[in-house]
């Protein structure tokens, strides 16, 4: 059963966003890990690097496809979930919440006006055929 | 390599039209995956003194010997009526082009219908020694290993057909645990190749690479135009290559031997 949290923002790059003030935390979607299946490796940037939004900010690996995340915001990262590194199955095993990869401080809060919500993305992937 | 990666950008920001590129090695050369680690995977000492190139792919998976194999890469985006989206539907639509090529030469390939390991920490380095699904085997033996990266809607697969193999010269270069001996046993057991069905020569790739343009085109019912680099995806590779070798891994360009004709 895929989950789609009320309370998040969704790319269409199958990344969700949660927003707190300006900060936006950013995992990949409990629908995109489900299609990825395991995650065996992952790498992402630093604090303090610059992500801009549409471009790559790290990778995922699974099932030998490398998955680049593409931003779904622009600002500088000022958290990196080092829990990953212990444990790289949170991703798969709890995507919307202890598998978070980043934190951004947001630098134009009006891009989220791009993003989806959660009817939004769940027509987004119904409309790409994307569900199985 | 860097050729792949730098027409899968240009895929990627719809620039460049879907592209499938063969081509072989002018020198063998290992290829790692994005996340393999170099020196914890690759013997570099054995590499340097058999005169083997080290390059890093940006597709995942394991590392491969190149040399006597034919190299595919097959980079659309994932909305092109071929594919359905995911990784595992992508292979499936090119490894039905890859089979029906090889079935044509008569050799009788079969879908992996799941990851097997063959050889556990003894061969965890090598990309033959465990099929993923629907990747292709001979009576259980892998002949093709493919990867993928996916970017921004679109991919590029890479893939491996195996010519001919060299179990101990893959032994040689890839890192492992136990007897070298034992090593090479179960990898040798683990694959096959184009020679274990009928003779091989210095036209065979040339011949395969025919095969297999035949049957993209039959499968998919597609008339690829053979073409060049557009000016960009030239000047892309050859950014790609200088920041590669700034980083100390080789990016495998240019190779002179390397077919830089895209079908």
């Amino acid at each position: 059963m895929k989950a789609f949290p009320d309370d998040l923002y969704y790319s269409r790059e199958h990344l969700w966003v949660r927003v707190e003030g300006d900060m936006a935390t950013i995992g990949i979607t409990d629908y995109a890990q489900e299609r990825l299946g395991e995650v065996h490796a992952i790498e992402l940037p630093d604090v303090e690097d610059e992500v801009e939004r549409d471009e790559p900010f790290g990778n995922v690996e699974a099932v030998k496809g490398v998955v680049e995340l593409i931003a779904p915001v622009t600002g500088e990262v000022v958290h990196v979930n080092e829990d990953l590194a212990d444990d790289i199955g949170i991703i798969n095993s709890d995507a919307h919440d202890t598998g978070w990869m980043i934190v951004v401080a947001m630098k134009d809060l009006d891009e989220l006006d791009d993003l989806l919500d959660a009817r939004g993305y769940q027509d987004f992937i119904l409309d790409e055929g994307e569900v199985d | 390599m860097a050729i792949d990666e730098a027409v899968f950008r240009e895929v990627q920001d719809r620039r460049s039209p879907p592209t499938i590129r063969f081509y072989g090695w002018s020198r063998p050369s290992v290829s790692i995956g994005y996340f393999q680690d170099l020196r914890g995977e690759v013997d570099l000492d054995a590499c340097r003194r058999l005169g083997v190139d080290v390059v890093r792919r940006p597709t995942g998976g394991k590392a491969v010997l190149h040399g006597s194999d034919l190299t595919y890469a097959v980079i659309a985006r994932q909305e092109e009526p071929f594919f359905q989206p995911g990784i595992l539907p992508t292979y499936l639509a090119i490894s039905r082009c890859l089979s029906r090529a090889l079935r044509d030469w008569g050799i009788p390939v079969d879908y992996a219908e799941d990851g097997r390991p063959t050889g556990g920490e003894l061969l965890a380095a090598s990309c033959f020694a465990k099929p993923s699904r629907y990747e292709l085997l001979v009576s259980a033996r892998k002949i093709c290993g493919s990867a993928q990266a996916r970017s921004k809607g679109a991919f590029l697969q890479h893939g491996s057909i195996l010519i001919d193999f060299d179990a101990l010269r893959s032994i040689e270069v890839l890192r492992g645990t136990g007897q070298e001996q034992e090593r090479v046993r179960m990898l040798a057991a683990s694959v096959t190749c184009l020679r274990d069905f009928q003779p091989v020569d210095g036209e065979t790739p040339l011949r395969l690479s025919r095969s297999l343009e035949e049957a993209f085109r039959g499968e998919w019912g597609i008339r690829p135009a053979a073409a060049g680099l557009t000016e960009r995806e030239r000047a892309l590779a050859e950014r790609i290559g200088r920041e590669k070798h700034a980083s100390g891994v080789h990016p495998g360009f240019p190779t002179a031997g390397e077919n830089d004709e895209p079908i």
